[in-house]
């Protein structure tokens, strides 16, 4: 049979994959914080905080969600906001929220090296 | 290509074609090259968003992320978009995804919304509450940018970006 088997996934370890590259590739990136998704789920929720990016009045909860390998061993969704130094400091205050389903609870900084 | 980017992709063509004028004429204001720029570059990167058949955030700033979803697919995948693109490999594409983030945000920067009332947007004039300053006659550094080599190979990047839509979406 041509079946393909799905690799066990980590969301965590995926997480550390993404921020390697996404503090390579993008310089305004000052910090990167993984957001533990719900058991199970194949899904890797980051919040990128951007010194680049425009200080918007609105409510930064919306995120980029993408398929990615969608055809492979490994499909998952790669979920992302981003968010300045300001407002990231106003969502750990709870002055801005993140979008729904995400919570604060277990995040953690991915070390950029 | 699913029938969504399509339409999205028919629309960056459009508006690419546009900018290709306005960046090889020397007397138009240089407003309207990064207004078309600033809209090329934001729509090309929705268009690919909607690969998975939703619509993309409301967020402009979405061009240096596009790149960086590219270049989070498969191995074999990312290097035949870096080929696509100009660039020998993955890495190269990489490299230049990081020289050309700045000049990215900049550009996204520029859009009114997101320019806010007092800084310098390709519309309309500033401040909003009483102007000084009107996009027809400011001289953008990001202008001044464009014209360099990074400048350059931005523009050629996206082009090819443009072009080759249908063969990575």
């Amino acid at each position: 049979m041509g079946t393909t088997a799905t690799i066990a996934f980590s969301p965590e370890s995926w997480a550390r994959s993404y921020a390697k590259s996404h503090y390579e590739t993008d310089p305004g990136i000052t910090d990167i914080f993984f957001i533990p998704s719900e058991p199970g789920e194949r899904e890797v929720r980051l919040v990128e905080v951007n010194d680049q990016l425009a200080e918007r009045a609105a409510d930064p909860s919306e995120a980029w969600i993408l398929t990615i390998d969608d055809e492979g061993q490994v499909p998952h969704k790669l979920a992302i906001v981003d968010v300045t130094p300001n407002q990231w400091i106003k969502i750990l205050s709870g002055q801005l929220s993140l979008p729904t389903g995400w919570s604060l609870s277990g995040h953690l900084r991915m070390a950029q090296d | 290509m699913n029938r969504f980017q399509e339409l999205w992709w028919q629309q960056v063509c459009a508006e690419h074609e546009i900018l290709t004028l306005l960046v090889a004429s020397s007397s138009i204001a240089i407003c309207h090259q990064l207004h078309y720029l600033q809209m090329v570059t934001e729509k090309l990167g929705k268009a690919y968003y909607w690969r998975d058949r939703k619509p993309p955030p409301k967020s402009h700033a979405s061009f240096v992320r596009f790149l960086q979803l590219l270049v989070s697919r498969g191995n074999r995948d990312c290097d035949r978009i870096a080929t696509l693109l100009g660039f020998d490999s993955t890495i190269e594409l990489r490299g230049w995804i990081r020289s050309a983030a700045p000049l990215a945000h900049e550009i996204e920067r520029l859009a009114p919304a997101l320019a806010g009332n007092m800084g310098p947007n390709v519309e309309y004039p500033w401040p909003q509450e009483a102007p000084t300053e009107t996009p027809a006659k400011y001289l953008f550094p990001v202008g001044v940018r464009l014209r360099s080599k990074t400048g350059r190979q931005f523009l050629k990047v996206l082009a090819l970006a443009v072009r080759e839509f249908p063969n990575y979406a």
